[in-house]
Protein backbone atom coordinates (compact mmCIF):
# COMPACT_ATOMS: atom_id res chain seq x y z
CA UNK A 1 0.00 0.00 0.00
CA UNK A 2 1.01 3.30 -0.69
CA UNK A 3 0.41 6.57 0.16
CA UNK A 4 0.87 9.92 -1.95
CA UNK A 5 0.27 13.09 -0.01
CA UNK A 6 0.55 16.13 -2.14
CA UNK A 7 -1.64 19.60 -1.46
CA UNK A 8 -1.73 20.56 -4.91
CA UNK A 9 -4.74 17.96 -6.48
CA UNK A 10 -3.03 17.41 -9.88
CA UNK A 11 0.41 16.71 -8.86
CA UNK A 12 -0.69 14.46 -6.40
CA UNK A 13 -3.02 12.36 -8.74
CA UNK A 14 -0.31 12.63 -11.40
CA UNK A 15 1.68 11.25 -8.93
CA UNK A 16 -0.68 8.00 -7.86
CA UNK A 17 -1.16 7.56 -11.36
CA UNK A 18 2.28 7.25 -11.72
CA UNK A 19 2.49 4.86 -9.27
CA UNK A 20 -0.22 2.75 -10.27
CA UNK A 21 0.79 2.21 -13.77
CA UNK A 22 4.38 1.31 -12.83
CA UNK A 23 3.68 -1.18 -10.35
CA UNK A 24 2.08 -3.96 -10.84
CA UNK A 25 -0.68 -4.65 -8.40
CA UNK A 26 0.51 -1.85 -6.07
CA UNK A 27 -3.09 -0.15 -4.18
CA UNK A 28 -2.41 3.59 -3.52
CA UNK A 29 -4.43 6.13 -1.61
CA UNK A 30 -4.15 9.90 -1.51
CA UNK A 31 -4.41 12.40 0.62
CA UNK A 32 -3.62 16.46 0.66
CA UNK A 33 -2.61 17.53 4.12
CA UNK A 34 -1.07 15.76 7.31
CA UNK A 35 -4.65 15.69 9.03
CA UNK A 36 -6.37 13.74 6.13
CA UNK A 37 -3.50 11.49 5.84
CA UNK A 38 -3.08 10.47 9.32
CA UNK A 39 -6.79 9.91 9.24
CA UNK A 40 -6.31 7.83 6.23
CA UNK A 41 -3.69 5.38 8.95
CA UNK A 42 -6.50 4.98 11.26
CA UNK A 43 -7.93 2.72 9.01
CA UNK A 44 -5.09 1.08 6.60
CA UNK A 45 -1.14 0.30 7.02
CA UNK A 46 0.80 2.08 5.02
CA UNK A 47 4.22 0.29 3.42
CA UNK A 48 5.54 3.61 1.82
CA UNK A 49 4.48 7.09 1.95
CA UNK A 50 5.14 9.06 -0.92
CA UNK A 51 4.88 13.43 0.31
CA UNK A 52 5.30 16.72 -0.96
CA UNK A 53 7.44 18.81 1.81
CA UNK A 54 5.25 21.29 1.52
CA UNK A 55 1.75 20.62 2.76
CA UNK A 56 -0.84 23.08 4.43
CA UNK A 57 0.07 24.35 8.03
CA UNK A 58 2.89 21.43 8.59
CA UNK A 59 5.50 19.85 6.21
CA UNK A 60 5.92 16.51 5.09
CA UNK A 61 9.19 15.46 7.75
CA UNK A 62 6.37 16.40 10.04
CA UNK A 63 3.95 13.35 8.32
CA UNK A 64 7.03 11.08 7.65
CA UNK A 65 7.44 11.50 11.60
CA UNK A 66 3.76 10.99 12.10
CA UNK A 67 3.22 8.32 10.48
CA UNK A 68 6.14 6.26 11.64
CA UNK A 69 4.62 6.94 15.41
CA UNK A 70 1.99 5.02 14.26
CA UNK A 71 3.65 2.42 11.74
CA UNK A 72 7.47 2.43 12.50
CA UNK A 73 8.41 0.51 9.13
CA UNK A 74 6.50 2.63 6.79
CA UNK A 75 9.17 4.25 4.40
CA UNK A 76 9.27 7.64 3.43
CA UNK A 77 10.34 9.51 0.25
CA UNK A 78 10.12 12.99 -0.11
CA UNK A 79 9.10 14.06 -3.38
CA UNK A 80 8.95 17.93 -3.67
CA UNK A 81 10.42 20.82 -6.15
CA UNK A 82 11.29 22.84 -2.52
CA UNK A 83 15.17 23.22 -3.01
CA UNK A 84 15.49 24.17 0.57
CA UNK A 85 14.35 21.56 3.55
CA UNK A 86 15.07 22.31 6.52
CA UNK A 87 16.23 19.25 8.60
CA UNK A 88 17.96 20.59 11.92
CA UNK A 89 14.45 20.26 13.86
CA UNK A 90 13.84 16.36 12.63
CA UNK A 91 17.36 15.26 12.46
CA UNK A 92 16.18 11.50 13.60
CA UNK A 93 13.60 11.46 11.00
CA UNK A 94 15.55 9.90 8.25
CA UNK A 95 13.96 9.75 4.67
CA UNK A 96 14.45 9.51 1.26
CA UNK A 97 14.36 12.46 -1.24
CA UNK A 98 13.97 12.32 -4.71
CA UNK A 99 13.57 16.10 -6.42
CA UNK A 100 11.29 16.27 -9.07
CA UNK A 101 13.37 17.74 -11.50
CA UNK A 102 15.92 14.73 -11.39
CA UNK A 103 15.98 13.66 -15.13
CA UNK A 104 15.40 10.02 -14.13
CA UNK A 105 12.76 10.95 -10.99
CA UNK A 106 10.11 9.02 -12.60
CA UNK A 107 12.28 5.66 -12.42
CA UNK A 108 13.81 6.31 -9.38
CA UNK A 109 10.75 7.24 -7.61
CA UNK A 110 9.18 3.52 -8.80
CA UNK A 111 12.84 1.62 -7.84
CA UNK A 112 12.80 3.50 -4.75
CA UNK A 113 8.96 2.43 -4.13
CA UNK A 114 9.83 -1.13 -4.40
CA UNK A 115 13.15 -1.27 -2.56
CA UNK A 116 11.22 1.08 0.77
CA UNK A 117 8.02 -1.47 0.90
CA UNK A 118 9.53 -5.38 0.17
CA UNK A 119 12.91 -4.90 1.37
CA UNK A 120 12.13 -2.25 4.29
CA UNK A 121 14.86 -0.39 3.66
CA UNK A 122 14.15 2.73 5.94
CA UNK A 123 13.67 0.21 8.80
CA UNK A 124 15.23 1.38 11.81
CA UNK A 125 16.12 -2.04 12.91
CA UNK A 126 18.37 -5.05 10.97
CA UNK A 127 16.22 -7.10 8.43
CA UNK A 128 17.17 -10.61 7.75
CA UNK A 129 17.44 -11.49 4.21
CA UNK A 130 14.57 -12.70 2.34
CA UNK A 131 12.37 -10.72 4.48
CA UNK A 132 8.98 -11.04 2.46
CA UNK A 133 9.30 -14.92 2.53
CA UNK A 134 9.76 -14.65 6.54
CA UNK A 135 7.41 -12.59 6.88
CA UNK A 136 4.68 -15.07 5.30
CA UNK A 137 6.10 -17.93 7.62
CA UNK A 138 5.58 -15.67 10.60
CA UNK A 139 2.11 -14.74 10.00
CA UNK A 140 1.08 -18.21 9.19
CA UNK A 141 3.11 -19.54 12.33
CA UNK A 142 1.53 -17.54 14.27
CA UNK A 143 -1.77 -18.62 13.44
CA UNK A 144 -1.53 -22.06 13.45
CA UNK A 145 0.68 -21.42 16.98
CA UNK A 146 -3.01 -21.29 19.05
CA UNK A 147 -3.48 -24.79 18.59
CA UNK A 148 -0.44 -25.11 21.08
CA UNK A 149 -0.29 -22.30 23.28
CA UNK A 150 -0.28 -24.69 26.30
CA UNK A 151 3.05 -26.16 25.13
CA UNK A 152 4.71 -22.62 24.36
CA UNK A 153 3.55 -21.00 27.27
CA UNK A 154 5.07 -24.42 29.40
CA UNK A 155 8.28 -23.56 27.20
CA UNK A 156 8.30 -19.95 28.36
CA UNK A 157 7.80 -20.82 31.98
CA UNK A 158 10.13 -23.60 32.35
CA UNK A 159 13.09 -21.73 30.92
CA UNK A 160 12.62 -18.35 33.20
CA UNK A 161 12.24 -20.94 36.62
CA UNK A 162 15.87 -22.66 34.68
CA UNK A 163 17.47 -19.23 34.19
CA UNK A 164 15.58 -17.59 37.42
CA UNK A 165 14.89 -14.68 35.33
CA UNK A 166 11.51 -12.46 35.98
CA UNK A 167 10.36 -13.19 32.49
CA UNK A 168 9.77 -16.17 29.63
CA UNK A 169 8.46 -15.62 26.59
CA UNK A 170 7.56 -16.86 22.40
CA UNK A 171 7.15 -14.12 20.62
CA UNK A 172 6.38 -13.73 16.66
CA UNK A 173 8.64 -11.21 14.76
CA UNK A 174 6.37 -9.91 12.51
CA UNK A 175 6.54 -6.84 10.32
CA UNK A 176 6.46 -3.76 12.04
CA UNK A 177 5.51 -5.41 15.96
CA UNK A 178 6.77 -8.37 18.24
CA UNK A 179 4.08 -10.34 18.86
CA UNK A 180 4.39 -11.69 22.38
CA UNK A 181 2.36 -15.08 22.79
CA UNK A 182 3.68 -16.38 25.82
CA UNK A 183 5.02 -14.45 28.63
CA UNK A 184 5.70 -15.91 32.27
CA UNK A 185 6.14 -13.10 33.58
CA UNK A 186 5.05 -9.82 34.88
CA UNK A 187 7.14 -7.41 32.70
CA UNK A 188 5.49 -6.08 30.32
CA UNK A 189 7.50 -6.33 27.04
CA UNK A 190 8.31 -4.23 24.00
CA UNK A 191 5.98 -4.91 20.76
CA UNK A 192 7.25 -2.23 18.48
CA UNK A 193 10.09 -4.55 16.39
CA UNK A 194 12.32 -2.22 16.11
CA UNK A 195 12.27 -1.67 19.94
CA UNK A 196 12.67 -5.39 20.64
CA UNK A 197 15.51 -7.70 21.69
CA UNK A 198 14.11 -10.03 19.62
CA UNK A 199 14.64 -8.24 15.92
CA UNK A 200 18.03 -8.62 17.18
CA UNK A 201 17.45 -11.93 17.88
CA UNK A 202 16.62 -13.25 14.51
CA UNK A 203 20.00 -12.17 13.04
CA UNK A 204 21.93 -13.63 16.23
CA UNK A 205 25.21 -15.03 14.80
CA UNK A 206 24.20 -19.57 16.14
CA UNK A 207 20.74 -17.81 16.63
CA UNK A 208 21.47 -17.26 20.03
CA UNK A 209 21.53 -13.13 21.29
CA UNK A 210 23.03 -12.69 24.50
CA UNK A 211 22.95 -9.22 26.21
CA UNK A 212 24.61 -8.82 29.73
CA UNK A 213 23.37 -4.99 30.38
CA UNK A 214 21.06 -3.17 28.21
CA UNK A 215 22.38 -0.07 29.46
CA UNK A 216 25.76 -0.41 28.51
CA UNK A 217 24.41 -2.07 24.66
CA UNK A 218 24.13 1.15 22.17
CA UNK A 219 21.72 -1.27 20.70
CA UNK A 220 19.16 -1.11 23.79
CA UNK A 221 20.68 1.41 26.02
CA UNK A 222 18.47 4.25 24.64
CA UNK A 223 15.59 2.54 24.10
CA UNK A 224 12.58 3.65 26.60
CA UNK A 225 10.16 0.75 26.05
CA UNK A 226 13.57 -1.47 27.63
CA UNK A 227 14.80 0.80 29.73
CA UNK A 228 11.61 1.61 31.42
CA UNK A 229 10.38 -1.31 32.51
CA UNK A 230 13.38 -2.49 33.81
CA UNK A 231 15.31 -4.93 30.95
CA UNK A 232 18.73 -5.22 32.38
CA UNK A 233 20.02 -7.98 30.71
CA UNK A 234 18.21 -10.81 28.18
CA UNK A 235 19.37 -14.32 26.32
CA UNK A 236 17.30 -15.43 23.33
CA UNK A 237 17.35 -18.15 20.71
CA UNK A 238 15.70 -17.86 17.23
CA UNK A 239 12.69 -20.05 16.89
CA UNK A 240 12.92 -21.32 13.32
CA UNK A 241 10.61 -23.05 10.48
CA UNK A 242 11.15 -26.59 9.07
CA UNK A 243 11.86 -24.33 6.09
CA UNK A 244 14.76 -22.71 8.02
CA UNK A 245 12.61 -19.06 8.39
CA UNK A 246 13.17 -17.59 11.69
CA UNK A 247 9.44 -16.35 13.25
CA UNK A 248 10.53 -15.82 16.58
CA UNK A 249 12.17 -16.25 19.70
CA UNK A 250 11.80 -17.87 22.92
CA UNK A 251 13.63 -15.27 25.51
CA UNK A 252 14.65 -14.39 28.73
CA UNK A 253 14.34 -11.01 30.11
CA UNK A 254 15.79 -10.26 33.54
CA UNK A 255 15.91 -7.06 36.07
CA UNK A 256 19.46 -7.83 36.84
CA UNK A 257 22.23 -7.21 34.99
CA UNK A 258 24.15 -11.17 34.72
CA UNK A 259 26.72 -13.13 32.22
CA UNK A 260 25.86 -16.12 30.17
CA UNK A 261 27.82 -19.03 29.79
CA UNK A 262 28.22 -21.21 26.85
CA UNK A 263 25.96 -24.09 28.52
CA UNK A 264 23.24 -21.39 28.97
CA UNK A 265 23.69 -20.31 25.45
CA UNK A 266 22.81 -24.15 24.05
CA UNK A 267 20.58 -24.86 26.47
CA UNK A 268 17.74 -21.84 25.35
CA UNK A 269 18.92 -23.14 22.05
CA UNK A 270 17.94 -26.73 22.45
CA UNK A 271 14.56 -25.13 23.94
CA UNK A 272 13.90 -22.75 20.94
CA UNK A 273 14.93 -26.06 18.64
CA UNK A 274 12.29 -27.87 20.54
CA UNK A 275 9.52 -24.75 20.61
CA UNK A 276 10.23 -24.93 16.68
CA UNK A 277 9.15 -29.05 16.51
CA UNK A 278 6.08 -28.26 18.18
CA UNK A 279 4.79 -24.93 16.01
CA UNK A 280 5.99 -27.78 13.42
CA UNK A 281 3.54 -30.25 14.41
CA UNK A 282 0.62 -27.25 14.55
CA UNK A 283 1.78 -26.28 11.21
CA UNK A 284 1.32 -29.81 9.47
CA UNK A 285 5.23 -29.50 9.67
CA UNK A 286 5.35 -27.76 6.75
CA UNK A 287 4.69 -23.55 6.31
CA UNK A 288 4.27 -23.81 2.90
CA UNK B 1 22.53 -2.86 -14.69
CA UNK B 2 25.63 -1.23 -15.63
CA UNK B 3 29.27 -3.29 -15.44
CA UNK B 4 30.59 -4.24 -11.91
CA UNK B 5 32.50 -1.71 -10.13
CA UNK B 6 36.16 -2.34 -9.96
CA UNK B 7 39.02 -1.20 -7.90
CA UNK B 8 42.22 -0.93 -8.23
CA UNK B 9 45.08 -1.17 -5.96
CA UNK B 10 43.21 -3.28 -3.81
CA UNK B 11 42.92 -7.03 -3.71
CA UNK B 12 38.99 -6.44 -4.28
CA UNK B 13 37.97 -8.26 -7.25
CA UNK B 14 34.91 -6.36 -9.29
CA UNK B 15 31.69 -5.92 -7.31
CA UNK B 16 28.35 -6.17 -9.00
CA UNK B 17 26.47 -2.74 -9.00
CA UNK B 18 23.83 -1.99 -5.83
CA UNK B 19 25.77 -3.84 -2.64
CA UNK B 20 27.30 -1.64 0.17
CA UNK B 21 30.16 -2.69 2.20
CA UNK B 22 30.88 -2.06 5.80
CA UNK B 23 34.57 -1.66 5.66
CA UNK B 24 35.81 -2.17 9.28
CA UNK B 25 39.51 -1.76 10.45
CA UNK B 26 41.26 1.23 12.89
CA UNK B 27 40.22 4.44 11.85
CA UNK B 28 42.94 5.83 9.60
CA UNK B 29 43.98 2.64 7.58
CA UNK B 30 40.09 2.16 7.03
CA UNK B 31 39.55 5.83 5.77
CA UNK B 32 42.25 5.57 3.26
CA UNK B 33 40.97 2.14 1.86
CA UNK B 34 37.38 3.87 2.05
CA UNK B 35 39.11 6.63 -0.35
CA UNK B 36 40.86 4.00 -2.65
CA UNK B 37 37.69 2.13 -2.93
CA UNK B 38 36.08 5.18 -4.26
CA UNK B 39 38.71 6.79 -6.24
CA UNK B 40 40.72 4.06 -7.40
CA UNK B 41 39.25 2.93 -10.50
CA UNK B 42 36.12 3.63 -12.25
CA UNK B 43 37.05 7.31 -13.37
CA UNK B 44 33.70 7.84 -15.44
CA UNK B 45 31.99 7.29 -11.73
CA UNK B 46 30.73 9.71 -9.47
CA UNK B 47 31.44 9.81 -5.34
CA UNK B 48 29.54 11.18 -2.76
CA UNK B 49 31.72 10.90 0.15
CA UNK B 50 30.33 12.02 3.27
CA UNK B 51 32.93 13.12 6.02
CA UNK B 52 32.39 13.46 9.64
CA UNK B 53 36.16 14.06 10.24
CA UNK B 54 37.63 15.87 7.52
CA UNK B 55 35.83 19.12 6.42
CA UNK B 56 35.01 19.38 3.46
CA UNK B 57 37.66 21.74 2.46
CA UNK B 58 40.16 20.03 3.59
CA UNK B 59 38.96 16.90 2.22
CA UNK B 60 38.66 18.38 -1.53
CA UNK B 61 42.33 19.12 -1.11
CA UNK B 62 43.64 15.96 0.14
CA UNK B 63 41.59 14.01 -2.64
CA UNK B 64 43.26 16.46 -5.55
CA UNK B 65 47.03 15.67 -3.52
CA UNK B 66 46.52 11.69 -3.52
CA UNK B 67 44.60 11.45 -6.92
CA UNK B 68 45.74 13.92 -9.46
CA UNK B 69 44.06 11.98 -11.97
CA UNK B 70 40.30 12.49 -10.76
CA UNK B 71 38.03 14.81 -12.15
CA UNK B 72 36.74 16.75 -8.75
CA UNK B 73 33.92 17.44 -10.47
CA UNK B 74 32.58 14.28 -9.95
CA UNK B 75 33.12 14.52 -6.68
CA UNK B 76 30.40 15.34 -4.39
CA UNK B 77 31.38 15.87 -0.53
CA UNK B 78 29.08 16.25 2.20
CA UNK B 79 30.30 17.55 5.50
CA UNK B 80 29.46 16.65 8.26
CA UNK B 81 31.99 17.87 10.69
CA UNK B 82 29.42 20.60 12.44
CA UNK B 83 31.96 23.06 11.16
CA UNK B 84 30.61 24.00 8.08
CA UNK B 85 34.18 24.47 6.64
CA UNK B 86 33.10 24.32 3.15
CA UNK B 87 34.32 27.40 1.31
CA UNK B 88 37.13 26.38 -1.61
CA UNK B 89 37.45 27.03 -5.40
CA UNK B 90 37.60 23.22 -5.84
CA UNK B 91 35.67 21.81 -8.78
CA UNK B 92 33.86 19.28 -6.55
CA UNK B 93 30.22 20.18 -5.20
CA UNK B 94 30.07 20.14 -0.94
CA UNK B 95 27.09 20.59 0.72
CA UNK B 96 27.20 20.79 4.59
CA UNK B 97 24.56 19.83 6.99
CA UNK B 98 24.18 21.83 10.45
CA UNK B 99 25.91 18.47 12.76
CA UNK B 100 27.17 15.19 12.77
CA UNK B 101 23.71 13.99 14.61
CA UNK B 102 21.64 15.86 11.40
CA UNK B 103 21.02 12.14 9.80
CA UNK B 104 18.09 13.34 7.81
CA UNK B 105 19.88 16.27 6.59
CA UNK B 106 22.85 13.81 5.51
CA UNK B 107 20.54 11.62 3.55
CA UNK B 108 18.71 14.26 1.70
CA UNK B 109 22.23 15.93 1.01
CA UNK B 110 23.45 12.32 0.10
CA UNK B 111 20.46 12.46 -2.56
CA UNK B 112 20.47 15.98 -3.45
CA UNK B 113 24.45 15.29 -4.89
CA UNK B 114 23.30 12.18 -6.25
CA UNK B 115 21.58 13.63 -8.86
CA UNK B 116 23.35 16.57 -9.26
CA UNK B 117 26.09 14.33 -10.77
CA UNK B 118 23.06 12.66 -12.78
CA UNK B 119 22.64 15.76 -14.10
CA UNK B 120 25.87 16.18 -15.19
CA UNK B 121 25.90 13.01 -17.35
CA UNK B 122 27.54 10.80 -14.50
CA UNK B 123 25.18 7.59 -14.82
CA UNK B 124 26.36 5.83 -11.27
CA UNK B 125 27.68 6.92 -8.01
CA UNK B 126 30.08 5.58 -5.14
CA UNK B 127 28.89 7.01 -1.75
CA UNK B 128 31.01 6.49 1.10
CA UNK B 129 30.02 7.05 4.97
CA UNK B 130 33.21 7.50 6.91
CA UNK B 131 32.13 6.96 9.34
CA UNK B 132 29.55 5.26 11.13
CA UNK B 133 31.55 5.29 14.42
CA UNK B 134 31.44 9.10 14.71
CA UNK B 135 27.02 9.10 14.08
CA UNK B 136 27.13 6.24 16.34
CA UNK B 137 28.69 8.72 19.16
CA UNK B 138 25.98 11.65 17.93
CA UNK B 139 22.56 9.81 17.59
CA UNK B 140 21.60 6.42 18.69
CA UNK B 141 21.69 2.91 17.16
CA UNK B 142 17.95 3.10 15.73
CA UNK B 143 18.52 6.04 13.90
CA UNK B 144 22.02 4.92 12.61
CA UNK B 145 20.33 1.72 11.30
CA UNK B 146 17.61 3.66 9.09
CA UNK B 147 20.05 6.11 8.11
CA UNK B 148 22.32 2.77 6.94
CA UNK B 149 19.08 1.11 5.60
CA UNK B 150 17.77 4.28 3.87
CA UNK B 151 21.50 4.98 1.99
CA UNK B 152 21.31 0.76 1.35
CA UNK B 153 18.39 1.25 -0.58
CA UNK B 154 19.27 4.17 -3.12
CA UNK B 155 22.33 2.30 -3.43
CA UNK B 156 20.42 -0.58 -4.90
CA UNK B 157 17.49 1.21 -6.52
CA UNK B 158 20.51 3.44 -8.86
CA UNK B 159 22.57 0.84 -9.35
CA UNK B 160 25.49 2.29 -7.23
CA UNK B 161 28.06 1.20 -4.78
CA UNK B 162 28.07 2.10 -0.80
CA UNK B 163 30.92 1.70 1.96
CA UNK B 164 30.26 2.37 5.20
CA UNK B 165 33.43 2.97 7.05
CA UNK B 166 33.53 1.12 10.84
CA UNK B 167 36.42 2.29 13.64
CA UNK B 168 36.22 -1.93 14.54
CA UNK B 169 37.74 -0.54 18.06
CA UNK B 170 35.56 1.37 19.49
CA UNK B 171 32.68 -1.37 19.03
CA UNK B 172 31.49 -4.72 20.91
CA UNK B 173 31.74 -7.56 18.02
CA UNK B 174 27.48 -7.96 18.29
CA UNK B 175 27.30 -4.51 17.14
CA UNK B 176 29.96 -5.21 14.48
CA UNK B 177 27.55 -8.13 13.81
CA UNK B 178 24.16 -5.89 13.46
CA UNK B 179 25.99 -3.35 11.35
CA UNK B 180 27.54 -6.09 9.07
CA UNK B 181 23.78 -7.20 8.92
CA UNK B 182 22.53 -4.17 7.09
CA UNK B 183 25.27 -4.45 4.28
CA UNK B 184 25.82 -6.81 1.94
CA UNK B 185 29.34 -7.46 2.72
CA UNK B 186 32.62 -6.84 4.95
CA UNK B 187 36.04 -5.75 4.04
CA UNK B 188 38.04 -6.69 7.16
CA UNK B 189 41.49 -4.78 7.75
CA UNK B 190 44.15 -5.86 10.00
CA UNK B 191 48.05 -5.26 10.24
CA UNK B 192 49.51 -8.71 8.88
CA UNK B 193 53.32 -8.95 9.38
CA UNK B 194 54.57 -7.41 6.44
CA UNK B 195 52.19 -5.05 6.15
CA UNK B 196 48.26 -4.07 6.01
CA UNK B 197 45.93 -6.83 5.30
CA UNK B 198 42.23 -6.84 3.63
CA UNK B 199 39.56 -9.45 3.81
CA UNK B 200 36.32 -9.94 2.01
CA UNK B 201 33.26 -11.91 3.08
CA UNK B 202 29.45 -12.00 1.98
CA UNK B 203 30.47 -11.98 -1.92
CA UNK B 204 31.05 -15.15 -3.87
CA UNK B 205 34.19 -15.15 -6.38
CA UNK B 206 36.70 -13.33 -4.40
CA UNK B 207 40.02 -13.99 -3.60
CA UNK B 208 39.92 -15.65 -0.02
CA UNK B 209 41.54 -15.16 3.14
CA UNK B 210 43.56 -12.10 4.58
CA UNK B 211 45.32 -10.32 1.13
CA UNK B 212 48.28 -8.30 1.67
CA UNK B 213 47.93 -4.66 0.05
CA UNK B 214 50.03 -1.39 -0.39
CA UNK B 215 48.41 1.51 1.90
CA UNK B 216 50.39 4.13 0.15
Amino acid sequence: MVLVVDEDEPVRLETANLVREGIEGVSVLTANSVATATDTLDNQSVDVLVTGYNLPEENGLVLADTVRDRSPGTGTILYTKAETVETESFEDVVVEFLAKDDPNATEELLALIEQAGPEQTQAAHPVPENEPARLEATERALLASEQVLEPLQEIATLTRDHFETSAGAVGFVLRDRQEVLANSGEMELPTVREDSLATHTIIAEDGVLAVEDTRTDPRFSEIPEIQSVGIRSYLGAAISTPEGHVVGTLSVYDERPREFTPADYEYIKRLGTLAGEILALATGGDSQ
Amino acid sequence: MTDPFTFADLPVDPIRPGQTILLSGSGRMASMVARKLCFGGGHDDGVVYVSTNTSGRHLATEVEAEYPDIDLSRLGIIDATGRKDVETETPAWIEAVSNTGDLTGISIKNSILSTHLQKHGIERVRTCLDSLSLLLLYTNFKTVTRFVHTIDGRVAATDGLGVFVLDESMHDPQVRHTLRNLCNCEISLRRGESGPELRLDGIRNQPQGWQPFDLY
